[in-house]
C-alpha cells in the first residue's frame, strides 16, 4: 500500500455524482441478489425442521403425499402398540392425523382462499415437539381450532383477523380460534390445527391421512421402519419423517437454482457498472499514471491503488444494500405449499458484502490489465 | 572525472507493428556532476528519448547507459523503479502534479517509497519546498497554484529524495517569460549550491543561454555545440 | 434521426464503454424479461386452458381437485337443464396438489366429447387410436419431453399408484396446462383407480354465454341437497382460484423485475455522464459550428437510446432463448404454468430499455446542451 488511501478517496470525491451512481448501481444489484437469496433461504428453512429425526411417517400404500393418503383408523390400533414406539406418561406417542387443503371464507364479498388444515389429537404435540402453544389453548372441543403464525399470510388476511376469539369458515362450518402456536423452521407454521374427529366429520372423511409415531431411539426407528414395511397384517407405506419432508424440499430445488442464476447475473450487472466507471477513471489518469511510474512507483502499486478505488464504491453500495435488505427480514409470502418468511441473517449479509467485494475486484480486472500494459514512455506523452 | 551520466554508443529502435523507427543512432556522451546540460534539436530528433533513457523509464536497444555508476540499461523494471526514486528527479512540461494531492503531498510522493520514518520524511518535504520558496503554500492543491508555482512544486518533488540527477522535458514550455526566468534561476542555484546535475531538453534559446553546455541532436545523433549562439564557453556561474 | 450515423460512430469511439453500458442493459433486461415471462405464462395459461362459454361444476368444499369426488349421476342432471349445451366429465389424478415443480397429472376424459371442449394439435389418426383403444393415452408435448416418452411407449406411473397406459399420440396445446398432462379414457381411469362412478369435475358448455351466471346458480341449487353439493363457476375464474397460491410469488418476482430496471437507469445515466464530460470540448466545438441546444440534446439522447436498444435486444433475445428452451414449470392444484416469452414481450422489453435509457440521459443531456462555448473550450480536466 504505497500510494496513500487519500489519493483514492479524493479522486472519487472529485466526481461525486459518478461515484454515487456507481455505488448506487452496484448496491441495487446486490440488493436484488440478496433478496432473492433470502427468498431461497427462507423457502428451504421454512420446512427444514419439519421432520423429527426420530419420527416415522405412515401413509396408505402407494400414496406419494399425505394429501392423497387414506388409512383405515383401525391400523392405528395395531401400530401404536409396537414396542419401538416411545411413550409419554404410559401412552404411546402415536399421532393419527388428517391433512387437507380447503377453501376458507375469509370475508363476505371476497373470494375464498386456500388454507391448510390438520386434524390432530393432543398427542400430536408430543410427537411434533417443535410445536409450542404461544397463547390460548389446544383445541379439543368441536368447532375449535388453533393457528400457526404464517396462516394469516397463507389465507391472505391481516394478522389481527386470526386473533383468539375470531372465527374462520371452511368446510361449511364456522371454527373458533382458541389458540395460537409457533413451530419455527417447520411447515406446520402455515397450518390450522383442529380436533381430529371433528375435522374428519366436517370434511366427510372416514380415513386418516397419516400416522406419525415417535421411536424410542435411532435404533428403534430403524426397527420400526423395517417392521411396518414388512408386516402382513396391515399394508402401509412408512418412511422417516425427515425423508418425507426432504422430498418436499426437493421441489424447491429448481427455484433455488433459478435464484442462484439470477443472483449471478445481477453480480455481472454490477461488475459492468463498476468496470465502466473504473475504466473511465484509469483512462482519464493515464498521464498521472505515467508521472507516478517515473517517480518510481511500481505497476503493482498503481494497480493496487486502482483496485481499492474500485472496491470503495462497491463496498459502500453493498453496505447500503445490506441495510435495506435487513428491512425485508421476516417478510412473509404465500406459496402453494403454505407460506414462508424471508430470512436476512448475518450469513446472508456476509454473502451480500462478499458479492460487493467480488464486484469490486472483477470490475477492476480489465481496467487494471489495461493500465498495466501501458508503457511509461507512452503514458507520460499522453494528453 | 566525476561522470554522473555515461552513455556509450546507444541505439534505440521502436517497432510499431511492421514499422521500425530508428530514433537514436549511436549516441555517446558524458555528463559531469554539477553540469547543466541543455539538449536541443528539432522534433523527432530523439532528444526526449535520450532523456528518458537517462531517467531509466526506457531501455536502449543496444549500448550502455550508465548513471551514477550503474548500468541501468540492463536493469529489470522493478529494479529500475526503485532506482529512479533515489537517483533521478524528472520535471515535465505540464501535468506534473497529481491534481487531488496538495503541494506537500505531491512532494512527499517519492519519499513514501523510501524506508524513512515520518519525521524524516516531513523534514525532507519541507526542505524541498523551502528551497523552491513555496513552503507557505504546502496545503494548496495544484488548481490553487499558478503555472509557475506548479512547476516549482514539480522541481521540489524532483529533488525531494536528493537525487544526483534531475531531468527536465521542456520544463519552461508552458510558462511565461517571468516564470521561466525564475525557474532557470532556481535550477542554476541548485546546480551551483547543491551540486545537482541537470539535463534539460528545451526549445528555448533563453534556457540554453543559462546552461553550462549545449548539445544539439538531429535525426538521432549528436551534433556537437552548434547552437545559434555558437556558445563554446559556459556562462560565468559555471566557470571553475 | 439523421444523427443516427453520427451517434453510432460516437459510440464506437469508446467501444469499451459502449460495450459495458450495453451489457449492463442486457443483463437487466434479461432478468426483467425472465420474471415477466412467468406472469405472461400465467396469463397465457388462463386464456388457453379455458373457454369463455364453459362452466366448471366442482365439489362445493374441496380445494384440491383429486379430493373432489362428484357422482357421475350429476352429469345427467346437469345436461338436462335448459341453457346447457353440452357436458363432459373429467377425473383428475395428480401426484401432488401443492408441490410446485414436478407435477404429474392424468386427466380421465370422454374422448368423443373432448375435442368439443378443448383445442389440441394432434393428427386425426392418433386421436382415433386414443379414442378406440382401452388403456390408450395421449400426452402433452411438455410432459413427453420431460420424461422422454415416445408414441407407442407403454408407461406405468409408480408415483400414481401404478396406473399404466400406452401412448398413442403426443399433442401440442401451446400455453395450455394440458401440455403437461396425460389424457386417458374416463372409464379406464375410474376402473384403474377404483373410483367407478366418480368424477372430479364436470365441464359444462352453456348455449348462451351471457346467461352463464344464471345457469351456474341453477346447477348449484339443483344439486345443493344431493350427497355432493356443488359450486359452479366460469372456467377462467375456477382456474384463477386454483392457481391463486402462486400469485404471491409471481407478484414478488414482478417487483424484482422492476427493480432490475433501475439498474438500467443508473448504468446508462452514469455512462452518459462520463461520456459528456469527456466530450465537453467536442460539444463546444459543435456549438461553434452552429449546433443548437436542441441538436446537442438530440445527439446525446440518440446515443443513449442506441446503446439501450441494442442492449435491450441482446438481453430480451437471450431471455427468449433461455426461457422458451427451459423446461422449468410451476404447477399448482393440477394446473401448470409455463414461463413464456412471446415476440410481443421481446419487443416490449426492447422498447422499455430504449425509453429508460433515453430517460436516464435527460439530465446529463440537458447539462451538455447548456454548456457555454467559451467555458467549455477552456475547460481542462
Amino acid at each position: 500500500m504505497k500510494l496513500p488511501l487519500r489519493y483514492n478517496f479524493r479522486s472519487l470525491l472529485r466526481r461525486k455524482t459518478r461515484a454515487a451512481m456507481t455505488a448506487g448501481g452496484i448496491g441495487l444489484a446486490v440488493l436484488v441478489a440478496v433478496l432473492m437469496l433470502a427468498l431461497a433461504t427462507g423457502l428451504t428453512n421454512s420446512i427444514r425442521d419439519t421432520g423429527h429425526p426420530l419420527n416415522a411417517l405412515v401413509t396408505s400404500k402407494g400414496a406419494e403425499t399425505i394429501e392423497f393418503s387414506a388409512i383405515d383408523p383401525a391400523v392405528l390400533e395395531v401400530l401404536r402398540f409396537s414396542p419401538h414406539v416411545a411413550t409419554a406418561e404410559d401412552r404411546p406417542l402415536a399421532s393419527p392425523e388428517v391433512f387437507f387443503t380447503t377453501q376458507a371464507e375469509i370475508a363476505p364479498g371476497r373470494e375464498p382462499t386456500q388454507a391448510l388444515v390438520r386434524g390432530v389429537l393432543p398427542v400430536a404435540l408430543g410427537v411434533h415437539d417443535q410445536v409450542r402453544l404461544t397463547s390460548g389453548r389446544f383445541p379439543e372441543q368441536p368447532g375449535e381450532i388453533m393457528v400457526g403464525p404464517l396462516v394469516a399470510t397463507k389465507v391472505d388476511v391481516p394478522g389481527e383477523r386470526l386473533a383468539i376469539g375470531q372465527s374462520l369458515d371452511f368446510e361449511g362450518t364456522s371454527w373458533k380460534i382458541v389458540g395460537q402456536f409457533a413451530a419455527p423452521g417447520t411447515a406446520f407454521e402455515s397450518e390450522i390445527w383442529g380436533p381430529l374427529d371433528d375435522l374428519m366429520v366436517a370434511s366427510r372423511r372416514s380415513e386418516l391421512s397419516s400416522i406419525v409415531l415417535r421411536a424410542k431411539n435411532a435404533a428403534a426407528l430403524d426397527e420400526m421402519l423395517f417392521d411396518f414395511a414388512t408386516r402382513t397384517d396391515v399394508l402401509v407405506e412408512v418412511r422417516p419423517e425427515t425423508a418425507y419432508y426432504a422430498a418436499y424440499a426437493e421441489a424447491f430445488r429448481p427455484v433455488q437454482i433459478m435464484v442462484y442464476v439470477m443472483a449471478g447475473m445481477l453480480t455481472l450487472g454490477g461488475v459492468f457498472i463498476g468496470m465502466n466507471t473504473l475504466f473511465a477513471a484509469v483512462m482519464s489518469r493515464i498521464r498521472e499514471i505515467g508521472v507516478l511510474r517515473t517517480v518510481g512507483y511500481h505497476r503493482r502499486d498503481i494497480a493496487l491503488s486502482f483496485l481499492i478505488e474500485s472496491l470503495i464504491p462497491a463496498l459502500v453500495g453493498g453496505a447500503l444494500a445490506c441495510v435495506i435488505a435487513l428491512g425485508a427480514n421476516g417478510f412473509a409470502l404465500r406459496i402453494p405449499m403454505g407460506a414462508f418468511r424471508f430470512e436476512v441473517g448475518p450469513q446472508l449479509l456476509a454473502i451480500g458484502m462478499g458479492l460487493s467485494v467480488l464486484i469490486g475486484i472483477l470490475g477492476a480486472a480489465w481496467p487494471l490489465w489495461r493500465s498495466a500494459r501501458l508503457k511509461t514512455v507512452d503514458a507520460i506523452r499522453h494528453l | 572525472m566525476n561522470s554522473v551520466v555515461d552513455i556509450r554508443n546507444v541505439h534505440k529502435i521502436y517497432t510499431r507493428g511492421p514499422e521500425k523507427l530508428d530514433v537514436l543512432k549511436g549516441v555517446t556522451l558524458q555528463v559531469a556532476q554539477g553540469e547543466f546540460l541543455a539538449l536541443m534539436g528539432p522534433s523527432g530528433s530523439g532528444k526526449t528519448t535520450l532523456l528518458n533513457l537517462m531517467a531509466g523509464i526506457d531501455t536502449p536497444t543496444s549500448g550502455d547507459v550508465i548513471v551514477n555508476g550503474r548500468d541501468i540499461g540492463k536493469m529489470g523494471e522493478d529494479q529500475l523503479a526503485a532506482w529512479r526514486t533515489r537517483n533521478v528527479g524528472y520535471v515535465f512540461q505540464s501535468f506534473n502534479l497529481v491534481p487531488v494531492l496538495t503541494a506537500y503531498e505531491n512532494v512527499e510522493l517519492p519519499l513514501l517509497l523510501l524506508p524513512i520514518d515520518r519525521k524524516r520524511r516531513h523534514e525532507q518535504v519541507m526542505t524541498a519546498l523551502e528551497v523552491v520558496g513555496l513552503a507557505e503554500r504546502k496545503k494548496h492543491l495544484p488548481s490553487q497554484l499558478s503555472g509557475g508555482q506548479e512547476q516549482r512544486v514539480a522541481i521540489a518533488r524532483a529533488i525531494a529524495t536528493d537525487p544526483a540527477l534531475v531531468l527536465g522535458d521542456e520544463p519552461t514550455g508552458d510558462l511565461d517569460r517571468e516564470n521561466a526566468e525564475a525557474m532557470m534561476e532556481l535550477i542554476t542555484t541548485l546546480c551551483r549550491e547543491f551540486q545537482k546535475t541537470f539535463v534539460i531538453v528545451t526549445h528555448d534559446p533563453k534556457v540554453a543561454e543559462r546552461a553550462s553546455r549545449v548539445l544539439h541532436m538531429d535525426k538521432g545523433i549528436l551534433v556537437e555545440n552548434q547552437s545559434a549562439q555558437g556558445k563554446s564557453t559556459p556562462p560565468a556561474e559555471f566557470r571553475p | 434521426m439523421k444523427f443516427l450515423p453520427f451517434a453510432f460512430k460516437s459510440l464506437a469511439r469508446n467501444p469499451v464503454r459502449a460495450l459495458l453500458t450495453l451489457l449492463g442493459v442486457a443483463v437487466a433486461i434479461f432478468l426483467f424479461t425472465g420474471v415477466v415471462s412467468l406472469d405472461q405464462g400465467m396469463q397465457r395459461m388462463l386464456t388457453n386452458s379455458s373457454g369463455d362459454d364453459v362452466l366448471v361444476v366442482f365439489d362445493k368444499y374441496q380445494g384440491c381437485p383429486p379430493l373432489s369426488k362428484l357422482p357421475t349421476s350429476h352429469q345427467g342432471q346437469v345436461a338436462d337443464l335448459p341453457g346447457v349445451a353440452d357436458t363432459m366429465a373429467t377425473l383428475f389424478l395428480l401426484s401432488s396438489c401443492s408441490r410446485a415443480t414436478d407435477l404429474v397429472a392424468v386427466h380421465g376424459v370422454e374422448p368423443e366429447k373432448f375435442r368439443d371442449f378443448r383445442k389440441i394439435d394432434l393428427p386425426d389418426d392418433h386421436y382415433r387410436a386414443f379414442a378406440q383403444e382401452r388403456g390408450a393415452a395421449i400426452v402433452g408435448e411438455q410432459i413427453a419431453r420431460t420424461y422422454g416418452w415416445e408414441v407407442g411407449q407403454a408407461v406405468t406411473l409408480e408415483k400414481l399408484g401404478g396406473v399404466s397406459f400406452t401412448i398413442r399420440g403426443i399433442f401440442r396445446a401451446p400455453g395450455s396446462s394440458l401440455e403437461n398432462a396425460i389424457l386417458v379414457d374416463l372409464d379406464y381411469l375410474q376402473f384403474a383407480t377404483q373410483q367407478v362412478g366418480k368424477m372430479t369435475l364436470l365441464l359444462t358448455k352453456v348455449s348462451d354465454p351471457a346467461r352463464s351466471g344464471a345457469v351456474a346458480e341453477r346447477i348449484d341449487a339443483m344439486l345443493a341437497s344431493s350427497s355432493s353439493p356443488t359450486k359452479t363457476s366460469p372456467e377462467q375464474s375456477f382456474i384463477a382460484t386454483a392457481i391463486s397460491g402462486v400469485t404471491g410469488i409471481i407478484g414478488f418476482s414482478r417487483w424484482l423485475g422492476y427493480v432490475a430496471l433501475g439498474i438500467i437507469l443508473i448504468g446508462v445515466g452514469n455512462s452518459l455522464a462520463m461520456t459528456i464530460r469527456d466530450r465537453t470540448r467536442e460539444f463546444a466545438i459543435l456549438k461553434t459550428l452552429g449546433f443548437q441546444r436542441g441538436h446537442v440534446l438530440g445527439l446525446v439522447m440518440t446515443e443513449a437510446a442506441l446503446a439501450s436498444l441494442l442492449g435491450g435486444a441482446l438481453g430480451a433475445g437471450l431471455a427468449w432463448l433461455a426461457v422458451n428452451q427451459s423446461s422449468l414449470t410451476l404447477s399448482v392444484e393440477g394446473f401448470t404454468i409455463t414461463p413464456h416469452v412471446s415476440p410481443a414481450l421481446v419487443l416490449w422489453a426492447i422498447a422499455l430499455a430504449g425509453v429508460l435509457g433515453t430517460l436516464a440521459a435527460v439530465f446529463p443531456a440537458i447539462r451538455a446542451s447548456r454548456l457555454r462555448i467559451v467555458q467549455a473550450l477552456r475547460e481542462v480536466d
